[in-house]
């Protein structure tokens, strides 16, 4: 053997021997979070609790019967109390005997108790933290987070999951760790996350996401309902398809529905003799979907009629959002960055008194709206009362 | 006879390699039997230097050996060669009697020698040697004793007139020993001549070949089912039944001082690289050994890198394939005694292609070979991906699917690479025992076989089902390979990138996967990189690596090595004419 390869050759064992595999953990002795709470304790302490999977093997009579489903569903919920975020989790780390794994935590809510003095604790956690994941969904609780965790789904697997999945529908917000971050980062430093709702009905409880919780300064300022959050996700541009019910007063006073499949917002500040005014700019698409109206809706000119009552609602509901945020004074809108986009050297002036500005900024619209179907009957012929002579 | 080491240094020995032209079946006439002459004086001539001297210093000990070795005390290994060496040096003498002694003194102790001795028809007294079984019996009664002692030679005592009576055309001339014993070897019949200087060699082999059957490790679905057999002269003539062209060449060489195995380079004169022929026939000149039993042998000897786990030379069993290679300019090895062609220079890629590929059209084909690709990747990565994310990276599995292994390796006692080893050293072995057992047993080996990588190692609580669907898989996607030993080679080097995932994780898996693309960087075949085209970047043969065009497409021939390059390989302006009008 030459001399090149057994020095190589001695190299390379002895790098197996040294190495000792350091990072190597087996899915055994992981401790797999898939959610996470953050509560604070009465003596301002933080209180984190884990909503920790259990992988409870088939049996062997079950794995006879193809893979089981009931059993292999099962959480745990553990907590600890700690200073910081990171005390608490060496604390919660102390009472498991698994490493406690945050990488496929894919929720984290925050105790309405914690936002209310500051979310820049958990926050700063969960950005330096390598584990988490920047795309977590955030929430807020409206009690103690740790009752979120512990509701045993039924559909899901468990409660993280069902959250995560109702913030993807966008029926509510859908925040991630990242874009609050990045929310935060922005002119005005606002946020908005989800609020979950614990919902009590014959003793069962069933969380849901239920309006949202408006920062300023990391800090919760506001909370909103949902149909408020709706206003704001149009202004956010984060509408993916919406139905809109508005009367129709052309048409025997029924009422008509449409479904906007496809819908974008813009906003168009401007600054001219001083007025700070903002433009919402909105193209929406939809399909009629329901309309108990006498307006025959294969005609053009009713069509047109449906398509300026569903613009008014929309600008209705828009107005109302706008109305709360600036009666509040904390721009959650997006107002301040577009101001910055567009006019920088206006915006660095009166930056610090942005929130003496931000109320009295006039916000016109300028809604496009197209029923493009009216669906397969058209002129409902059959439903129809029958005429009174 | 027990081969000692220091044998080598006692050549040229017994197995002295006869010189190229006097090949065993050459069919050569008798009209060139003086260029031969003057070869085989040439030969002589120069071998008898040393054994004169030999024959000097043991003449003492000669009386012993003629008096039979067995009585004398057990001669060492150099006596024994050496006499060996100075009974071939001998010439073929006038005297009959010498003759046949000197034949019967070589092959002594061989039963199936049969020395014929009998009378021509008013001639001279002769003697027929050939080997039993080796030639054709009816062959050498009918054109060589019937007529010879039937016809005879009208009173002639020289070899022209016994060359004019005997009606085989394939006749040599052997001017000495060492070269009668080579024909007696290969199945001639040599007949000697009382008063004639020389024998006269007879080409009257007895061919005993299997049939040609479609080789089992290259199947087709469509395409020539055609495949190599032991024998070289079979061999030979399916290539040129497919490439009907003098400019077909085959250089024969020999090797093996005992086993004295012939081999041919093929090459089409014109497009192949003379110089890669130089090259290939100056490493085969240096193989000296005493035996060569298959082309695997001389693939250990003229490759580059014998370290190497990654086959340098294409080894094919289909006529077809060699003939498609020695028209891209490259040779092939044929070789006595095996079936198995080899092709130089080989390159990776086309060690993935399938003959299958050419004969399919060509998008169809293309899609073949990229899932060829992709399977050959998962069977390198595969196992290590898997460890090296269930050991180090369980962030990057959808959550729903760690939750399920975690389940499901809940009760196993392994970390997941001794797992993820056991499996696939189990698959190996069960796999080697399928190819090793006898057919009888085999439907035994498949049943324990499913039971071990299955349902029933998941039930000891052994190994994780996702492992057993790992292992599956890399079991299936291996064999997608064509070449079974490049696909050998693939499928051992993922033990080591499995160590190195199961050490270091992902980042293991990059280094090791570095560390092979830097060796398979550096191989060479015959000066051909080993993964041209795709490194160094030949565009023009991209067209048949990355995807397979059509032949109309094809026109240039990859450009293998040197400055002689052949590089039109169709013309198309009466196709494209014809397809325009």
């Amino acid at each position: 053997m030459q001399p090149t390869c057994r020095t190589l050759l001695t190299l390379l064992l002895s790098a197996i021997l040294l190495s000792g595999c350091w990072d190597r953990i087996e899915i055994n002795d992981l401790a797999i979070i898939t959610a996470a709470g953050v509560d604070l304790t009465d003596n301002d302490r933080i209180k984190l609790s884990v909503q920790l999977f259990v992988p409870s093997p088939p049996s062997s009579e079950q794995s006879a019967s193809g893979p089981s489903s009931g059993s292999t569903n099962k959480t745990v919920v553990r907590d600890a109390i700690g200073i910081d975020m990171a005390d608490a989790t060496a604390r919660l780390q102390e009472r498991l005997s698994r490493k406690v794994f945050w990488g496929q935590a894919d929720v984290f809510v925050f105790g309405e108790k914690l936002a209310r003095k500051s979310i820049k604790e958990p926050l700063e956690f969960l950005t330096r933290h390598p584990h988490p994941r920047e795309r977590a969904n955030l929430f807020v609780s409206d009690g103690p987070a740790e009752n979120v965790l512990k509701w045993n789904t039924p559909i899901e697997r468990n409660s993280a999951e069902t959250l995560r999945e109702m913030a993807i529908l966008q029926t509510g917000l859908n925040v991630s760790i990242l874009q609050a971050i990045e929310e935060l980062s922005e002119e005005a430093h606002t946020a908005v996350l989800p609020v979950v709702h614990i919902l009590q009905k014959d003793g069962e409880s069933s969380p849901f996401i239920s309006g949202s919780a408006t920062f300023k300064d990391l800090r919760m300022a506001d909370r909103l309902d949902t149909s408020v959050t709706r206003g704001l996700l149009w202004l956010r541009n984060e509408i993916k398809s919406a139905t809109i019910t508005s009367p129709v007063p052309q048409g025997g006073g029924g009422i008509a529905s449409v479904y906007l499949f496809h819908a974008s917002s813009k906003l168009v500040p401007s600054i001219k003799n001083g007025e700070w005014r903002m433009r919402v700019v909105i193209d929406a698409t939809g399909n009629l979907n329901e309309n108990t109206s006498t307006l025959d809706t294969t005609k053009e000119p009713n069509i047109v009629k449906l398509q300026q009552n569903f613009k008014r609602t929309l600008q209705k509901r828009i107005e109302e959002t706008v109305k709360i945020a600036q009666k509040s004074g904390v721009d959650y809108l997006g107002f301040a960055e577009q101001f910055y986009r567009h006019y920088p050297k206006q915006w660095n002036k009166s930056k610090k008194n942005w929130d003496e500005i931000f109320p009295k900024v006039v916000v016109s619209y300028d809604i496009r709206l197209v029923v493009a179907r009216n669906g397969l009957t058209g002129d409902n012929k059959t439903l129809q009362q029958s005429e009174t002579p | 006879m027990t081969h000692p080491k220091d044998e080598r240094s006692t050549q040229p020995d017994v197995g002295a390699a006869p010189s190229s032209d006097a090949m065993p079946d050459n069919g050569t006439q008798s009209t060139n039997g003086s260029n031969t002459d003057n070869q085989n004086q040439a030969q002589q001539s120069a071998q008898q230097q040393p054994s004169q001297e030999q024959k000097a210093s043991s003449n003492s000990t000669n009386a012993a050996y003629n008096s039979g070795i067995q009585m004398a005390p057990t001669p060492s290994v150099e006596e024994v060669l050496a006499y060996q060496r100075q009974l071939l040096s001998l010439p073929v003498t006038g005297k009959l009697q010498d003759n046949i002694n000197t034949v019967r003194e070589l092959f002594k102790d061989c039963s199936d020698i049969i020395v014929h001795e009998f009378d021509i028809l008013n001639g001279p007294a002769a003697s027929l040697v050939y080997l039993d079984g080796l030639s054709d019996m009816r062959l050498i009664d009918l054109q060589i004793l019937t007529p010879l002692q039937h016809t005879g030679t009208d009173g002639a005592h020289n070899k022209e007139a016994v060359v004019k009576c005997v009606t085989i055309s394939a006749m040599l001339e052997a001017m000495d020993f060492e070269n009668v014993a080579d024909k007696i070897g290969y199945g001639h019949a040599v007949l000697f001549m009382d008063g004639v200087t020389s024998a006269l060699v007879y080409d009257v082999i007895n061919p005993i070949i299997r049939s040609i059957e479609e080789p089992e490790a290259e199947t087709v679905v469509r395409g020539p089912r055609e495949g190599f057999v032991e024998s070289i002269r079979t061999n030979t003539t399916m290539l040129r039944r497919r490439l009907h062209t003098p400019a077909l060449k085959m250089k024969p060489i020999f090797i093996g001082r005992y086993t004295k195995t012939a081999t041919v380079i093929a090459f089409i004169e014109g497009i192949a690289d003379p110089n890669l022929v130089k090259e290939m026939e100056g490493r085969l000149s240096a193989i000296d050994v005493d035996g060569m039993t298959d082309t695997s042998l001389i693939e250990e000897w003229v490759e580059d890198n014998p370290l190497s786990p990654f086959p340098q030379l294409m080894s094919t069993e289909r006529p077809d394939v060699v003939t498609a290679h020695l028209l891209e300019g490259k040779i092939a090895l044929i070789s006595d005694g095996s079936p198995v062609a080899l092709i130089a220079p080989a390159s990776f890629m086309s060690m993935m292609q399938s003959p299958e590929d050419f004969y399919q059209r060509s998008i169809v084909a293309t899609a073949i070979r990229w899932l060829r690709m992709l399977f050959s990747l998962i069977t390198i990565f595969g196992p290590s991906f898997y460890v090296a994310v269930l050991s180090y990276h369980q962030e990057m599995l959808p959550t729903s699917l760690l939750l399920t292994i975690a389940v499901s390796r809940e009760q196993i006692p392994f970390p997941a690479l001794v797992e993820a080893l056991l499996m696939e050293i189990t698959f190996e072995a069960l796999r080697e025992a399928g190819i090793r057992l006898p057919r009888q047993v085999g439907s035994a080996v498949s049943i324990v076989g499913a039971l071990v990588i299955g349902q029933a190692a998941i039930a000891a609580g052994i190994v994780s089902s996702p492992m057993v669907m790992v292992v599956a898989i890399t079991a299936v996607s291996s064999f997608l390979i064509p070449n079974y030993s490049l696909g050998i080679a693939i499928r051992f080097i993922r033990f080591p990138i499995m160590l190195c995932a199961g050490i270091l994780g992902l980042y293991g898996i990059v280094l090791a996967a570095l560390v092979i693309l830097i060796h398979l960087m550096t191989l060479r075949s015959f000066g051909v990189p080993y993964l041209s085209p795709l490194a160094p970047v030949q565009t023009s043969q991209l067209k048949d690596t990355l995807i397979r065009t059509s032949s109309p497409h094809a026109l240039t021939r990859p450009h293998l090595t040197g400055s002689f390059f052949n590089r039109i390989r169709i013309r198309t302006e009466l196709y494209k004419s014809r397809r325009n009008s």
